[in-house]
């Protein structure tokens, strides 16, 4: 499972990032550099993350840690796939 | 110039009147059918509005009559969503489907998202539901994760520094001790989040004689659909449903934060309508032949 890649997909068909991401690696920053990063941003890419995946994101795990990197939600999304 | 005629309308029903745009052939293309359109819930129906009348337009140009309609409650029709319940919204679809059809021919009933699910719904429940075909655009397959996501919305500030303390869990619970919650703007009442809570599509099968047109999205080519919709798919197959599948590569237009065209779906619907007609005109034949 190539999760780097189905991460960075998901971030740039939800928030419509162009080509912004093309170059991004696990050190990118999310929340915070991106400006289209908020917090709905935040639901609706954890819903996209859920539907693709198959699995169920409880309130209590979201934190801006998750979201502070490419790595650190690809982290997140291994520890929960 | 020939044009096709665009008309907006209130429907008086018992719920209140709705309101309806009417999609209505150049005259000198014969009308092949009619098409419902089922509305997205919320903040996905706003978002999807530009390319449902698109698409209506297009379909009216190929020979249907196209109704678009908002549900009670919502959008520029009367009533209040959190007096709404599902009855009322499939006694919605009843009523337009009487105001619509004049004469005897093909149905489709195309949902969006929640609408492909009062579509199926309202399928099953039709006396005689021969020549009442599905356009299903990425249907909602289970309601109560949607209603989990739906809910989170309310959170969505509260989500990264955990101000309040609310939890999805707690929302469900305030929504049903007190029969109504705010989210996003939407006061929902609990007699709809229930009947939502509910919905299975992998458990709901259709008439025999229904086709379905199932468009779904996938963020890359080559790339499968979700288990559930799968599950759903191969269901229906068994039970010999007619299905036509097809993976669009797109962004999903209903919940992206900036507009998104949507052309990949509008452009397969095209792909497709034709051949509802064309199996169920083949289908009636064979059976004739039969008896």
């Amino acid at each position: 499972m190539d999760v780097i890649n189905d991460v960075k997909q998901i971030l740039v068909s939800q928030l419509q990032l162009g080509d912004q991401l093309s170059a991004a690696n696990e050190e990118t920053p999310l929340l915070g550099a991106i400006p289209e990063f908020d917090s709905m941003a935040v639901v609706t890419v954890i819903t996209a993350l859920e539907e693709q995946f198959g699995f169920v994101v409880d309130d209590d795990e979201i934190s801006a840690e998750v979201f502070e990197s490419l790595g650190s939600l690809c982290e997140f999304v291994q520890a929960k796939a | 110039m020939d044009r096709l005629q665009i008309s907006p309308h209130f429907l008086s029903t018992p719920a209140g009147h709705l309101y309806a745009v009417h999609y209505v052939p150049p005259s000198a293309i014969s009308t092949k059918g009619y098409i419902v359109h089922i509305p997205a819930f919320a903040e996905e129906m706003n978002k999807s509005r530009h390319i449902i009348s698109k698409q209506a337009r297009l379909m009216a140009e190929q020979g249907w009559q196209v109704v678009v309609f908002d549900l009670s409650g919502t959008g520029d029709s009367e009533g209040l969503l959190v007096d709404v319940d599902w009855p009322t919204w499939l006694n919605n679809i009843q009523a337009v489907m009487d105001w619509l059809m004049t004469e005897p021919l093909p149905v489709v009933l195309w949902g969006l998202r929640l609408g492909a699910c009062l579509a199926v719904d309202y399928l099953n429940r039709l006396p005689s539901p021969e020549n009442t075909h599905l356009l299903l655009w990425q249907p909602i397959i289970k309601g109560q994760p949607f209603l989990q996501q739906f809910l989170r919305m309310r959170l969505a500030a509260d989500l990264l520094d955990k101000q309040t303390g609310e939890t999805v869990k707690l929302l469900r619970e305030q929504l049903v001790k007190e029969g109504s919650l705010e989210v996003a703007g939407y006061l929902l009442p609990n007699q709809l989040t229930s009947a939502i809570d509910q919905i299975d599509l992998t458990q709901q099968l259709l008439p025999l004689t229904a086709q379905v047109v199932w468009l779904e999205m996938i963020r890359e080519t080559g790339a499968s659909l979700s288990l559930p919709s799968q599950k759903t798919i191969a269901a229906w197959q068994q039970n010999h449903n007619k299905l036509h599948q097809t993976n669009i590569v797109t962004d999903p237009f209903w919940s992206t934060q900036e507009l998104t065209t949507g052309d990949g779906f509008i452009e397969q619907t095209l792909h497709y309508l034709p051949q509802l007609l064309i199996k169920s005109a083949l289908k009636q034949s064979v059976v004739s032949m039969e008896s």
